[in-house]
């Protein structure tokens, strides 16, 4: 079963169709990437996927269950969780206390009586720190840990951003331009960050420009244009594939090849 | 500040009564303004429902002190779900959620106004009696000091626990980035509903608080004057944080009394101090107690 199936997506904003009938699937373990010129929607879909817009029509089911238009913090709930193209984190408060916030809403017991403390909430405190210190380590920021948000370099709250989406064990990660911004070297580490993630058993969906990552990271690629799927398929497939270039370089330019 | 049960002179406790109140209003009001980031213009109305609705309770209805506080608390708290429920379920923010709190204190105001019979309209509501509990009388001054006190301490205690534990954390990340919180699983509307909820029931507590000391009520006590000196203790105190509110309160409960003489100048000064806090120290006094801490020490 794939993890997720998109079937005849469409989002209108009144008449700029911002994507147009989309149907596309993730399946397990493999890294799937959304490519496309800007402005082709592919911010879009992942809104739509994760709630943050009501679709105009169309199916999304998630591990089995039908969830388009739900609210989003309940498909956060069931795995789907994505990070935002900008670097949004929850600037004034620490990077502990950033990865906190994400592992709280999906921890059993978060009841008033958390508030009281006492000696079972202890004992998950101290178990809770544990995990938010593993996850610190996975994204390379336990050095960080008491620093505020606001006070890290780009690439640090990148990586704090997929540290709280982590915390929330997501099923289905989206990754919106993970490496935008980023240096040779942080696209390295993103890059082994992705695949480590995936190793770990959780599935990824990912929006990128940069096509050298693209192509070696991801194992099924989905091109769209004007809120259209254009392409599907292998990365190499895809690389040589008229109609993707032609989207990303133009007629003319597609003549050259 | 529990101490001095030694200085009996009626103006000090009376100054120390008044700013325990106004702690526990403008400590609640910090929850939602500070710490979730949402303004509200209309914790007047809470303030004042808590106050007649005790006043009433007790004086009309022969309540207990200990049974007319919590009511009124609650029904401030009722208030404020009714009012709050749609506006934040339909996602309205900033000004507009504002505008919305607003109109609740004018209504309220409104009411209190016009429903004599049981306000008794522009004239007051007298002969509040003060609270007897489990036999001690707390007409006089000196023991309504420390019921003040205790609850005053409560409701910092009980900020303090909240602000620290999983709930609190959601209301800053409400603050923080909104949408980015629901995207990873927090009910949004639920934990603002839930904000202003304990913020109403906390300013109604404080209602009854003072409707017991001053024995006397009257609808000016509450209009938007108030609403709006509420949130000037908040913001200059030092939104956010635990002290702020506390500080922010005192300065306002005493400020007046030291500037007696420029009475009619109140409002003005008040406003000076808000710009500028809000155009140098955005956060208060904490935040020039921070910025010179950082100066001296030299970061």
């Amino acid at each position: 079963m794939p993890v997720l199936e998109v079937n005849q997506m469409s989002k209108h904003f009144g008449g700029l169709k911002a994507v147009n009938n989309l149907s596309f699937q993730v399946e397990e373990k493999k890294i799937t990437g959304i490519i496309g010129p800007n402005g082709a929607g592919k911010t879009t879909v992942f809104n739509c996927l994760t709630g943050t817009y009501p679709l105009t029509s169309g199916q999304i089911v998630f591990r089995g269950e039908t969830v388009q238009n739900m609210r989003p913090y309940k498909i956060a709930a069931k795995g789907l969780v994505k990070t935002f193209q900008a670097n949004r984190i929850f600037p004034e408060l620490t990077v502990k206390e950033n990865v906190l916030i994400g592992h709280e809403t999906h921890s059993k017991g978060n009841t008033f009586w958390e508030i009281w403390g006492g000696n079972k909430a202890l004992e998950t405190q101290r178990e809770t720190l544990q995990i938010i210190d593993r996850i610190l380590e996975f994204v390379g920021l336990d050095k960080e840990k008491k620093i505020k948000a606001k006070n890290l370099p780009h690439g640090s709250q990148r990586r704090l951003a997929v540290g709280i989406t982590l915390a929330t064990q997501p099923k289905l990660l989206l990754l919106d331009e993970p490496a935008t911004g980023m240096n040779s070297e942080e696209k390295d580490e993103m890059f082994n960050l992705i695949q480590k993630i995936n190793e770990r058993g959780i599935n990824i969906l990912l929006i990128e420009h940069d096509m050298n990552l693209v192509m070696n990271i991801c194992e099924n690629l989905i091109v769209l244009n004007y809120g259209e799927k254009i392409a599907e398929g292998k990365p190499r497939e895809i690389s040589q594939n008229e109609a993707v270039i032609e989207a990303y370089l133009g007629r003319k330019g597609a003549r050259c090849f | 500040m529990a101490l001095p049960s030694v200085i009996k002179d009626r103006y000090f406790l009376h100054i120390t009564i008044t700013c325990g109140i106004y702690v526990i209003v403008a400590s609640s009001l910090n929850l939602v303004v500070g710490q979730m980031g949402y303004i509200s213009f209309g914790h007047n109305a809470l303030y004042g429902i808590g106050a007649y609705s005790s006043g009433l309770l007790m004086r009309s209805a022969d309540f207990p002190f200990l049974i007319a506080l919590p009511v009124s608390a609650l029904l401030a708290g009722i208030t404020g779900l009714i009012v709050g429920y749609f506006p934040l379920r339909l996602r309205l923010k900033g000004p507009y959620f504002a505008l919305v709190t607003m109109a609740l204190g004018l209504v309220i105001v409104s009411v209190i106004h016009n429903w004599v019979s049981l306000t008794g309209g522009p004239l007051g509501l007298t002969s509040v009696p003060p609270p007897v509990i489990f036999g001690i009388k707390f007409g006089q001054r000196q023991n309504y000091y420390y019921l003040v006190m205790v609850l005053a301490w409560a409701s910092i205690y009980f900020i303090h626990r909240l602000m620290n534990s999983p709930v609190g954390r959601k209301f800053v990340s409400i603050r923080e980035d909104e949408e980015m919180a629901e995207t990873i699983g927090v009910n949004v509307v639920f934990y603002k509903n839930l904000c202003f909820i304990i913020s109403a029931i906390m300013t109604g507590a404080a209602g009854s608080l003072y409707a017991h000391y001053s024995r006397f009520l009257g609808p000016d006590m509450f209009s938007i004057m108030e609403a709006t000196d509420m949130l000037i203790m908040v913001i200059i105190g030092g939104m956010g944080t635990l002290l702020g509110p506390i500080i922010g309160a005192i300065i306002i409960v005493i400020l007046p009394e030291l500037l007696r003489g420029l009475a009619e100048y109140r409002q003005v000064i008040y406003s000076f101090m808000l710009i500028f806090t809000i155009m140098f120290v955005p956060k208060g006094t904490i935040g020039l107690w921070n910025l010179t801490k950082e100066k001296l020490v030299g970061s």
